[in-house]
């Protein structure tokens, strides 16, 4: 089990040294400012502010306290996101975003990009963070829609409103939350004879934690997969087909009114046929997509596909052995199927942890799911639990039986970011688009124009994947350590953000300055640079160390080493910070 | 009865490519380095390394042909022991290839992908595992062999898998990215509304070796602070690592990756006289490419002839520039698929995925001339004996694992380590 928090806020021995260790029978501890920080980079993505880390250093029985104050945070809500992201693999602008033509011509790829991928993630940021239950996700009859998500799926939007809404489909589709979202479909597409199976499996594996790929097909049945009617006949007659097969296409039925594909080709394409409505293909019933339907709004989902299932003599819907109706059925049964809580639970633990998924134990997952659950689902005391517990805490473990200890982070890119934001007000933006992005293409295909993209969480142009994220597609598993790419992207980024401070702090001196508050790049005097570098060493790395101690010591002779080459104290502060940017408690926390 | 040029070509007999006796000898000496060439999407195995007989059973790829065109011919070529799907007219490339390095080639058949899906199927062919926080093949043979380089291996495809092994790995990005940290230069301009322009501070060689200094004294004294003889340990001496490894690549890769655009995808061609100048310069001993087709050709199964052709213009250039740079001896070469494709059209004239690919090796003391494993009529994985690589009706069927762990027993690599349990395929050992 987590073993909560009592025993080791009480014996503090105080943080005078950020390495000091909290003794206890069953694991090594983190110093509370250090557990802190552990909790406000798994909750929030970022570190906690100097005030913050003061009162967990002077007084250790707030913690939780301040724990709470995090999960209210706004920045909680963006950790959701990432988590969803990654969780169900729907931030993928290594494929082609949709086009910007007809009525979305205008916007930017970037733009066509987020308006996609950010709508589900935002279904999810909201059961969460407005403490929802958790189930929410299969059963919320509403999406989240911008102004170019809404035209692209044709849904109400205000334009006066905020710029992110609620709003419905109007299509007909039975609603289940992120089971009746288009962008979770068109991001897993159906192919060929698949008929949706592999979106059955997203289900299972994101959903359930069923994986149905982690067992190989059997490799000698014989039927020819082209053939689409001796495929729906073998995977109810043929016994290698029919063990998985009993479950998968019960699930798969679900999809039938759902578009199997919807690519930026086939929208171009649409536009270039004049959004005609005649049949593409003719080839009924598989392919009845017409090209008008590829055209803004998009027709995603047509009811009367919800049962061609049928035409093809498969499984009708149905849920492990269940015959059930339509998506919101699935939803239904997904809501009062304990694995869907236990899946979550395990996912969220292990997005915390930086644990792979498969590998937090049963008896921990079931700790969990009874949080929640007593918890009416909700999501934050599950999340408060972990990060109050002390293997969570932990340095190590004393005892193997335990719950492994968490151990040391490795700093995500998404958490880097919002951390060198937070600390400098620096967002790592570029425009990456070649001069001629614009050029013919705008008639035929809409703009090729990303316009602006933040480097540190773009894969297309960017460095999330070469920092250890994923990239939705390519790279599906995050990378939990350092890496000579993670090395080079952080020494870049260390630089760029300490540019910008001492330009804007140092050099033009503009209002509210973070990192040198009630500081000039004039004071050079050994005693001033010594005690700003111990304030530093607090906000920057949380590390509480005096201006005559060791670790300012090296941290002044890096600085004194610049300096005294040309006595540029800009040039001094900038390496010192890209310093402190890279600095191991910023890698690991 | 009289046959057509056409029809003889197609029907049984084979046109003999190569001269001489081209079946070589067993491997004995140990390749060095790895060319891994990954062909994303799902390859047509049948209209190159695994032609089968023209039967109803099958499309192959005459079902393209022109007949109206009198170059446009299908022809059957035997190396060896292999044979191979040729055209001269559509794949020039391919006859190319074949007529002069063929007899250095080999091809496994029949490799069971185990999964029908591209990204499941990928990570089962790339790693020999179902798990994507595995390490590839391209990577283990990098970390493996190449622990005193700047790097194990260099993924120029942008899909490699490094599990645990990330930190001696090297990465150019989806488009090319590794540029702008390599020459910050070519950085990408920061947005012109934000009306700040101002040059970034970019270290010298003495402060970025300060820097580095000062960066391994503070983690090691970290590392001292949160030791813990396992996982912290493990993450710190992965820092260290990274950290030097990122500085032999920023030193050593700089120049040799100067011709990366970044915000564009490089070509195969470009993958591949950067990644053989990585190996040549011994920046690390295995590299990841991608062919840059688009094999899935669910709606179009002829766009496979141009797929086959622009692989193989640019597997022509990495035989050259394997021997120009003098790495021929000690390089193997595996091109492989995720999966291939049925063996039938669907209602689009496309094909759909099929769980039984094939791989072509070439290079570094592996045998030549063989064909390991193979394929029934209808592309459907044999069952084989996996020591020899023989066809045998009492064996098993080639998994991915099997040939994962077979080809690290080629390069020495004890396959026990990383595939426990599994049983290696060593048809490359035998006579």
């Amino acid at each position: 089990m987590l073993l909560p928090l009592v025993a080791s806020c009480s014996p503090s021995t105080g943080d005078t040294s950020a390495a000091s260790t909290l003794a206890s029978p069953t694991y090594r501890l983190l110093s509370p400012s250090d557990h802190l920080t552990r909790a406000s980079m798994a909750i929030r993505g970022t570190r906690p502010s100097l005030a913050e880390l003061e009162t967990a250093r002077d007084h250790p029985e707030q913690i939780p306290l301040l724990i709470d104050t995090f999960l209210e945070d706004p920045r909680f809500g963006e950790t959701i996101k990432d988590w969803a992201a990654e969780q169900f693999l729907l931030r993928t602008d290594v494929l082609d975003a949709l086009p910007a033509i007809g009525p979305l011509r205008g916007h930017s790829l970037s733009e066509m990009y987020e308006a996609t991928s950010e709508s589900p993630l935002r279904l999810v940021e909201e059961v969460v963070m407005d403490d929802h239950p958790l189930t929410t996700l299969v059963t919320a009859d509403w999406v989240w829609t911008n102004e170019a998500h809404h035209k692209i799926y044709g849904l109400a939007y205000n334009p006066e409103g905020p710029t992110w809404q609620r709003s419905t489909w109007t299509d007909g589709r039975p609603v289940a939350g992120l089971l009746s979202d288009s962008e979770m479909w068109r991001r897993y597409e159906s192919a060929g004879s698949n008929f949706h199976r592999l979106r059955a499996n997203v289900v299972a594996a994101t959903m359930l934690c069923e994986d149905f790929n982690t067992r190989d097909i059997d490799g000698a049945t014989g039927v020819d997969i082209s053939n689409e009617f001796e495929v729906a006949n073998a995977v109810r007659t043929n016994p290698a087909c029919v063990n998985c097969h009993q479950g998968l296409d019960p699930l798969a039925a679900f999809f039938w009114g759902f578009k199997k594909q919807v690519k930026r080709f086939t929208i171009v394409k649409g536009y270039n046929e004049d959004c005609r409505n005649y049949n593409l293909s003719g080839e009924s019933p598989v392919d009845t997509y017409t090209p008008g339907q590829y055209c803004y709004p998009l027709e995603h989902y047509t009811v009367s596909d919800e049962t061609q299932w049928a035409h093809w003599d498969l499984r009708g819907p149905g849920y492990y052995g269940t015959p059930l109706d339509h998506i919101g059925d699935l939803g239904d049964y997904i809501q009062d199927d304990p694995r869907f809580g236990q899946c979550m639970a395990r996912s969220l633990y292990a997005y915390m942890t930086q644990t792979a998924r498969d590998a937090v134990a049963p008896e921990l997952v079931s700790e969990l799911y009874g949080v929640l659950k007593a918890n009416g689902m909700q999501t934050k005391p599950m999340v408060r639990h972990i990060a109050l517990s002390d293997s969570f805490r932990a340095i190590s473990r004393r005892d193997a039986r335990l719950p492994a200890a968490a151990g040391l982070q490795t700093v995500r890119p998404e958490q880097l970011a919002r951390t060198l934001e937070d600390l400098t007000g620096f967002r790592w933006l570029a425009s990456p688009d070649p001069d001629n992005c614009v050029s013919e293409r705008v008639d035929g295909e809409g703009t090729r124009c990303w316009n602006e993209v933040d480097l540190a969480t773009s894969d297309r142009f960017g460095f999330r994947a070469m920092s250890g994220g994923v990239n939705g597609y390519y790279i599906t598993a995050p990378t939990h350590t350092m890496t000579p790419p993670k090395e080079l992207v952080m020494e870049r980024y260390a630089f760029e953000a300490a540019t910008y401070v001492t330009r804007h702090e140092l050099e033009l001196a503009d209002r509210d300055p973070r990192l040198f508050d009630s500081f000039d790049a004039d004071q050079t005097d050994a005693d001033s640079v010594r005690s700003h570098l111990s304030k530093l060493h607090q906000q920057v790395l949380g590390e509480w160390v005096r201006p005559d101690g060791p670790e300012v010591d090296a941290t002044y002779a890096l600085w004194h080493s610049r300096f005294a080459r040309d006595r540029d104290p800009i040039a001094a502060w900038t390496l010192t910070l890209a310093a402190l940017f890279q600095d191991p408690r910023m890698s690991f926390y | 009865m009289s046959f057509s040029r056409r029809q003889l070509l197609l029907s049984s007999s084979a046109a003999l490519l190569a001269s001489g006796p081209v079946r070589g000898q067993p491997l004995v000496q140990r390749p060095k380095r790895l060319v891994y060439v990954f062909a994303d999407g799902g390859w047509d195995t049948s209209y190159c390394i695994d032609p089968k007989p023209r039967t109803a059973a099958i499309d192959g790829p005459w079902f393209d042909e022109d007949a109206s065109n009198p170059d446009d011919v299908e022809y059957f070529a035997q190396i060896g022991e292999y044979r191979i799907a040729l055209n001269d007219y559509k794949r020039p490339s391919v006859t190319q290839f074949f007529r002069q390095y063929g007899p250095r080639c080999s091809v496994v058949a029949g490799i069971w992908t185990g999964a029908i899906a591209h990204d499941t199927s990928r990570v089962r062919i790339l790693t020999g595992t179902t798990d994507a926080n595995r390490p590839d093949l391209g990577t283990i043979v990098g970390a493996s062999l190449g622990s005193d380089l700047a790097l194990g291996c260099v993924d120029l495809s942008g899909l490699s898998l490094s599990g645990h092994l990330a930190a001696s790995t090297g990465q150019v990005g989806f488009q090319s990215q590794i540029g702008t940290l390599l020459n910050p230069v070519s950085s990408f301009p920061r947005p012109k509304r934000l009306n700040d322009l101002y040059e970034v501070y970019t270290p010298n060689q003495d402060e970025r070796a300060m820097l580095r200094a000062h960066l391994n004294r503070r983690t090691e004294r970290f590392g001292m602070l949160h030791g813990d003889s396992g996982h912290n340990d493990q993450r710190i001496a992965d820092r260290l690592e990274s950290m030097q490894r990122a500085d032999r690549f920023f030193d050593e890769g700089r120049a040799l990756l100067q011709d990366l655009t970044p915000g564009k995808r490089p070509t195969l061609d470009l993958q591949i006289r950067l990644g053989t100048d990585l190996l040549k310069n011994d920046l690390c001993r295995s590299i990841v490419l991608e062919t840059g087709q688009h094999w899935d050709s669910h709606d179009n199964n002829e766009r496979q002839h141009e797929y086959f052709e622009e692989t193989f213009r640019g597997l022509n250039l990495l035989a050259e520039e394997l021997d120009a740079k003098g790495l021929a001896e000690d390089t193997l070469v595996l091109v492989i698929s995720e999966m291939s494709r049925t063996p039938l059209r669907n209602g689009r004239n496309g094909k759909d995925h099929w769980p039984h690919s094939a791989a072509l090796i070439f290079g570094a003391g592996f045998p030549t001339g063989r064909l390991f494993g193979g394929t029934t009529n209808t592309l459907e994985s044999q069952a084989i004996d996996l020591a020899s690589g023989s066809l045998y009706k009492g064996g098993s069927i080639l998994k991915y694992d099997n040939f994962a762990a077979g080809m690290l027993a080629g390069f020495d690599i004890d396959p026990g380590d990383w595939y426990p349990g599994v049983e290696p395929f060593t048809g490359w050992f035998s006579s």
